[in-house]
């Protein structure tokens, strides 16, 4: 692949841009390859056709890839060199405190702010540089979902689906499927003014819907809503799982753990931690917190106990019936449990109690956000 | 083109569809009326053509009713956070400002079609009013659409600046005022030849258009502004995306 001309421009490999301008042709480069000025349209369009393709080949199945962005408002940054990626169909929860950088990632990822470094793909096309119909692709709800209110909520959909660039007939569809899927028949010709919180919610999740679109993002869906009305959010929100991928960002830890399958936490800008549910209640303890209630000699249990090698921390508190409750750590997968059992039998010392606690995701939540992001948590 | 008309249409609709724009509508006549009323009565016995006092009587209401429609357009969508779901649809930044501007004007326009209406209908139901000259009358309107082209533009623009509507109205009513006051402005300062001042005057270009006199320069002045003021507006509506 080299080139008999002289004057050539020399363009990147990876992203197509010019990057050094005009220098002699001396074929591939690397990182760069050198065309010829009469060539360079026919390379361009090769490398674009070329690039979508490896990106489409490199995961089929990833819905959005977000590689190492960031983002600033002037000196203050609000997003710093994340990483992470989506895949379709799975239902994504962004955690972290106020401030930490979860609705500025998500208007990233929805194309209201570009990234100050770094890139974010959905489905396998760049969401700035890529053509604008990548937008269509994904289904965006706002923080307070911003509704007109002196419109009604079919011609609020209406505009909507053709601010989308919707056809008539296409539109017209849709729309009644949306006004079913979120249980919006009744209230379309209501004033979106004179909704309720959950209502308006609903019209907003209807426009995110109204194209179909294989990716929704939802900034604190149930913010503000009363427990009826969360859980019917929660319900639309799981009936979408079925066909949507979901990116969603909420402060209600209990709502990622039933409905994320995998759960990202931000804090100060950075993830600190993304895992499953499950796995990340696990991952800051190191082992279970275990009560038990024991009788026999308080004395020669807390020396029996002590010198179990897989419970650490364990306190002894004695209760008013005679009995003693023993709190510790316990290592392992119930190791700390079984010796106890062991240690209890062997001595014929009585139990009436051995309960590991469940650590819940807000415990983990406030132990990561808490130490300032500072210990770098496990990244998925 | 779709996505452009369902942005004009629903910004020229949101204007009717609450009393505001019926009641700033008929104030602005009223207060055109009332005002083209004490000038011709200042006015007696002058020369002083009665479409040129007409318009500029609408001129004088002009930076109000401009102001009342533009304070809302982006103030009111940053206000709320429609703006977010509007930008993050795939319609590009140039289409929603256009879309805007033009909803706007269209909405001006239909004010002042109003208030320019009002003189030949005038004519029409008083006899004892002398006969209008019909090129005067075609004159003071394109004058008139020409500023209104203008400072809409301008209240587009400041209207992006800000999320709080007392802020954009107030900002909005003072930089319309500015090119309508330019010639009392600039005489304050030394060394600006009356000439200069001629051409910028607003009031020079009306005397003009009443007159038959249809010249390029005015037009392209204003247009320019225009064209400088829309362009502007999409820069800053661009601007969220600056790294």
């Amino acid at each position: 692949m080299f080139c008999e001309h002289e004057v050539c421009e020399i363009y990147d490999l990876e992203y197509g841009d010019p990057v050094v301008g005009q220098g002699e042709c001396d074929g591939f480069l690397g990182g760069t390859l050198d065309v010829c000025g009469t060539h360079s349209l026919l390379w361009c369009c090769l490398f674009w056709i070329g690039r979508t393709m490896v990106l489409q080949a490199i995961d089929d199945t990833t819905m959005i890839r977000v590689q190492e962005a960031s983002r600033c408002f002037g000196r203050h940054v609000a997003v710093q060199d994340i990483s992470f990626d989506v895949r379709k169909g799975e239902i994504v929860g962004l955690l972290g405190p106020n401030g930490a950088g979860k609705t500025t990632t998500l208007r990233m990822l929805a194309g209201f702010l570009r990234p100050s470094a770094g890139r974010v793909y959905i489905d396998g096309v760049d969401g700035y540089d890529g053509d604008e119909d990548v937008r269509n692709r994904v289904g965006y709800l706002p923080e307070n979902t911003p509704l007109y209110g002196d419109m009604r909520v079919h011609e609020y959909l209406r505009f909507r689906g053709r601010l989308k660039g919707m056809h008539r007939r296409e539109l017209r569809k849709r729309l009644d499927a949306v006004l079913v899927s979120c249980d919006l028949r009744d209230r379309s010709r209501s004033l979106i003014r004179t909704l309720s919180k959950g209502y308006r919610q609903r019209v907003g999740i209807a426009d995110c819907l109204l194209q179909d679109p294989p990716c929704l993002i939802l900034d604190e869906p149930t913010i503000g809503l009363d427990p009826n009305q969360i859980r019917q959010v929660r319900t639309l929100i799981q009936s979408l799982a079925e066909s949507h991928t979901i990116l969603l960002s909420t402060h209600i830890l209990s709502e990622a753990e039933l409905l994320c399958d995998r759960v990202m936490i931000m804090n100060r800008g950075a993830i600190i931690a993304a895992d499953t549910p499950n796995a990340l209640a696990g991952l800051r303890q190191g082992g279970e917190q275990v009560v038990a209630e024991v009788r026999g000699p308080a004395e020669a249990i807390q020396a029996a106990v002590g010198e179990l090698p897989d419970i650490q921390d364990a306190t002894f508190t004695k209760l008013a019936d005679g009995w003693l409750r023993v709190c510790f750590m316990g290592q392992g997968q119930g190791e700390g449990r079984m010796q106890l059992y062991a240690l209890l039998c062997r001595h014929r010392w009585d139990l009436r109690l051995l309960r590991a606690e469940v650590r819940h995701l807000e415990d983990i939540f406030a132990a990561l956000t808490e130490e300032g992001g500072s210990e770098e948590g496990a990244h998925a | 083109m779709r996505k452009f008309m369902a942005l004009f249409g629903k910004e020229l609709g949101s204007a009717f569809l609450s009393p505001l724009g019926y009641v700033t509508v008929a104030v602005f006549m009223s207060a055109t009326g009332w005002t083209f009323l004490q000038a011709v009565q200042a006015q007696e016995g002058s020369r002083m053509q009665l479409e040129t006092m007409h318009a500029i009587s609408v001129l004088i209401w002009m930076p109000v009713f401009i102001t009342v429609i533009c304070m809302r357009l982006f103030a009111e969508e940053k206000r709320v956070g429609t703006i977010e779901t509007l930008l993050t649809t795939s319609v590009r930044d140039v289409t929603v400002v256009l879309a805007k501007y033009f909803g706007a004007m269209a909405f001006v326009l239909i004010g002042l079609g109003a208030a320019w209406a009002s003189l030949p209908l005038l004519v029409l139901h008083a006899p004892d009013v002398e006969a209008v000259d019909g090129g005067a009358l075609l004159g003071a309107g394109i004058i008139l659409v020409l500023v209104a082209l203008c400072c809409t533009s301008i209240g587009v623009l400041v209207s992006m600046l800000t999320r709080n509507q007392i802020v954009a109205a107030i900002s909005c009513f003072w930089a319309i005022c500015v090119p309508l006051m330019i010639t009392p402005l600039m005489q304050t300062l030394p060394y600006v030849r009356q000439e200069v001042l001629d051409r910028l005057s607003v009031e020079q270009h009306i005397l003009l258009y009443t007159g038959g006199i249809l010249q390029a320069p005015p037009a392209v002045f204003y247009l320019t502004i225009t064209a400088f003021m829309l362009f502007a507006a999409v820069r800053v509506l661009e601007s969220r995306r600056w790294i």
